[in-house]
Formats: structure tokens, sequence, C-alpha cells
């Protein structure tokens, strides 16, 4: 056999045994990580509603949230009963630094709870601003079309401060965004 | 080459890191506590025992001209099993380690293990090699992890890769407040890589100083 055809087979043939092992350890190992992933999941979810129960809404968003950072959307219920919505968010804030957090917003379409879980590379007093109450509090409690009327860029009274907009702006647009999800996909 | 000089060799005379400065990457990089050079050192191991294996097993099979793409897709192939495990099972260890796990396939240990020892040995010879090379590592990131975590952070612990909660040993901080943070940097690492193998060259030379004394004395 000639070495062109011969040196491409042996080549695949090890290859294939290769991915026939990487199957099946996968096929093992999938599951696992599958389970992990939903048990920390929960651990993050719980910390805005304890009580609740959770089911996974909608895990791939569409670009036209996913481009803001929507990662995924959860149902909190109390029985039966949908209480709320959670949207699981990660953006990418100054420096390239990851911010993540989880935002609540209830079956009226009011932002009612909003935790930040990673905030990675952020300057102290600048950037750490948007996990201070200060900043939730200008958008707890109010509803998303308020919400979605504000332009990010230019809010004043102290809610962007000088220096601080790489994050402050990115999570703000990120926030009405999920606003936008909640009118467009769940009250549609 | 009697085998417990093949073993040995790796561990002392030819340590990986600390002789020959193989698997530079992951050993400054990870080398920041115990828990990770524990963690590193035995996928390096397992990978490298598995991969000398395999390749000693299939040295005739496997046509001269690519052999080097052949050992990596077997190295990448036990690399991935590794990754996908660890993350299964061990999953804070997997977060630690990041990136460094699936950059062992391109780690030169390994691949320079399987191109200078497995591919031309019997798979009994390529085992202890591998075992060898594989502690050899593990010992010499455990000794820059230790000196990192202690003068880093003033205390030495190690936990339960399967449960970090489980504290195995932990000394606390005897330090107090004389840490030096550094070495809990990269540059600590090349600082303490840098003592290491300063003291092991002044070790080796001063022996090698007395052997000729005693030779010119007899």
């Amino acid at each position: 056999m000639k070495p062109m055809v011969k040196l491409p087979i042996v080549l695949a043939l090890f290859a294939s045994v290769a991915t026939a092992g990487l199957a099946f350890v996968y096929h093992i190992a999938n599951p696992i990580i599958q389970q992990n992933q939903i048990a920390e999941e929960a651990d993050t979810l719980a910390q805005l509603y304890p009580s609740a129960t959770f089911e996974l809404y909608d895990d791939s968003p569409s670009a036209e949230y996913a481009d803001y950072g929507v990662t995924s959307v959860y149902t909190a219920k109390n029985g039966t009963t949908i209480i709320a919505y959670l949207y699981r968010v990660s953006i990418k804030a100054y420096k390239g630094g990851e911010v993540r957090y989880l935002l609540s917003i209830d079956i009226n379409g009011i932002y009612r709870g909003f935790k930040v879980l990673v905030m990675e590379d952020q300057t102290s007093g600048i950037g750490t601003i948007v996990a201070e109450p200060s900043f939730s509090a200008r958008f707890l409690n109010q509803s998303i079309e308020d919400i979605g009327e504000l332009d990010p860029t230019n809010l004043g009274n102290g809610v962007i401060v000088s220096g601080a907009t790489r994050t402050t702006q990115p999570t703000l647009m990120s926030i009405q965004a999920c606003g936008r999800h909640f009118q467009n996909e769940i009250e549609g | 080459m009697k085998k417990a000089q093949i073993f040995l060799a790796g561990l002392f005379k030819e340590n990986p890191v600390l002789v020959m400065f193989l698997g530079m990457c992951p050993t400054l990089a990870v080398s920041t506590n115990l828990d990770n050079a524990i963690g590193m050192g035995i996928a390096v191991i397992i990978v490298l025992l598995l991969s000398n294996i395999v390749i000693s097993l299939i040295k005739k099979l496997v046509p001269n001209e690519i052999r080097i793409p052949i050992y990596i897709v077997v190295i990448a192939t036990f690399v991935k099993i590794i990754d996908l495990l660890m993350h299964a099972f061990t999953p804070d260890l997997y977060a630690s380690l990041g990136i460094f796990i699936p950059l062992i396939v391109v780690n030169c240990i390994i691949l320079g293990r399987a191109e200078a020892f497995a591919s031309k040995n019997s798979v009994w010879d390529s085992i202890l090699d591998a075992l060898g090379m594989g502690l050899g590592f593990t010992l010499a990131l455990l000794l820059i992890s230790g000196i990192r975590q202690f003068i880093g952070t003033g205390a030495l612990f190690i936990s339960n890769p399967f449960n970090p909660t489980q504290i195995f040993f932990s000394t606390g901080n005897l330090l107090g407040q004389y840490v030096f943070g550094i070495f809990q940097t990269p540059p600590g690492a090349f600082l303490v890589l840098g003592f290491i193998v300063a003291a092991l060259n002044a070790f080796r030379l001063n022996r090698e100083k007395k052997k000729v004394l005693t030779q010119d004395k007899k």
C-alpha cells in the first residue's frame, strides 16, 4: 500500500479508537457534571427565594438577550404557582472582568431581587458599586417599563459615578435586557 | 539499565522539573498550595503512566513518519479522560487547576518520555519510567508549593479533593502577620524555583568536589 494512503488510514484508526474511548468516558462523566451544575445553580437561586422551587425556563435566550449577558431564565414557584422569574446574567465589565448576578422579576413585571454572585477585577468603590444597595435601589421595586426607558449612559443622581461606567452601564443594560425578555417572551 | 535505576532516575538524577526543567508552565502556575500540587501531580502521573504503557505496546504498529501525531492522539485522549473525570468527581480541584489540566497535553514531560523512552523500551520499563518521572514531578511540585504556601500564607493545609470542606491536615497560621504575599504570585514561583535549583546545584558541586578530593588522596 502506498504511504500516502496507508499513513492516513493508520492515523484514522488510532483516532477512531481514541474517539470511542472518549465517548465511553463522556457517557459516564457527563450526567455527573450536569448534576453538579444543577446543584450549584439551585444553591445560587435559593439565595433570592429560599423556600421556592426552581425550574429552568429558558437555557439559551436568543441573541437579542444573550448579547447583553442573559445566560438562563428560571421560574421560582411556591407549590405550583409561579411567583417570579429569575435571570442569571454574566457580563464583561471593566478590564474584561466578569460580573455575574441574579435578578428576579415578579409576575407583575416588577424588579424584586438582585444579587451579585461573582465580581472579577473591579476597582473597590468604582466598579464594585454595582454590588452596593445604592445601585440596586435605583431599579428594585420599579416596573420593567420604567427602567426600560432609562438611558444607561446618562442616569445622573450618583447612580453612575465617574470612572465606574464601564461596569455600571453594561450591568444596567443587561438589567433592561432582562426586562425586555420578560415583556416579549413571558408576557408576550 | 537496572529496573531500580530507571525508577530512581526520574526522582532525583533526572528530575523533570529541578534538573531537566520540563513542565515549567504548570509547575510555576499551579504551585500556590499543596492541594493543587497533589491534584496536578496525580493527573500527570496517571496520564504519563497510561500513555507510556500504550505507546510502548503499539510501538511496532506505529509507522515512523506519523509517530508524533499518534503519540499526541494517545496523550490527548488520556488528558481529556482525566479532564472529564476531574470535572465530574473533583469539581473544586478542577476549577482550581483550570486551564492547566487540558494543557497537560503539551507538557514536555509526557511527550518527551513517550518519544525518548516508551517508544524504545518494554512495557514494564516504561511503567517504571512513568512512575519515577511522575513522582519526581509531583515531589518537585510539592516542594515548591509547600514553600510558597507557607511563606505566602503562613499555613500549610491539605484537604480532601472530593470534599474540600474536609481538611486532612492543617498547621494554622504559624507566621502571623509576617507573611510574604509575593510568594503566592508568579514572581514568587520563579524565586522559589531559583533558590531550590541553586541549592541543589551547590549540593551536587560540593559532592563532586569531595569525590575528586577523595580520588586524589587515593
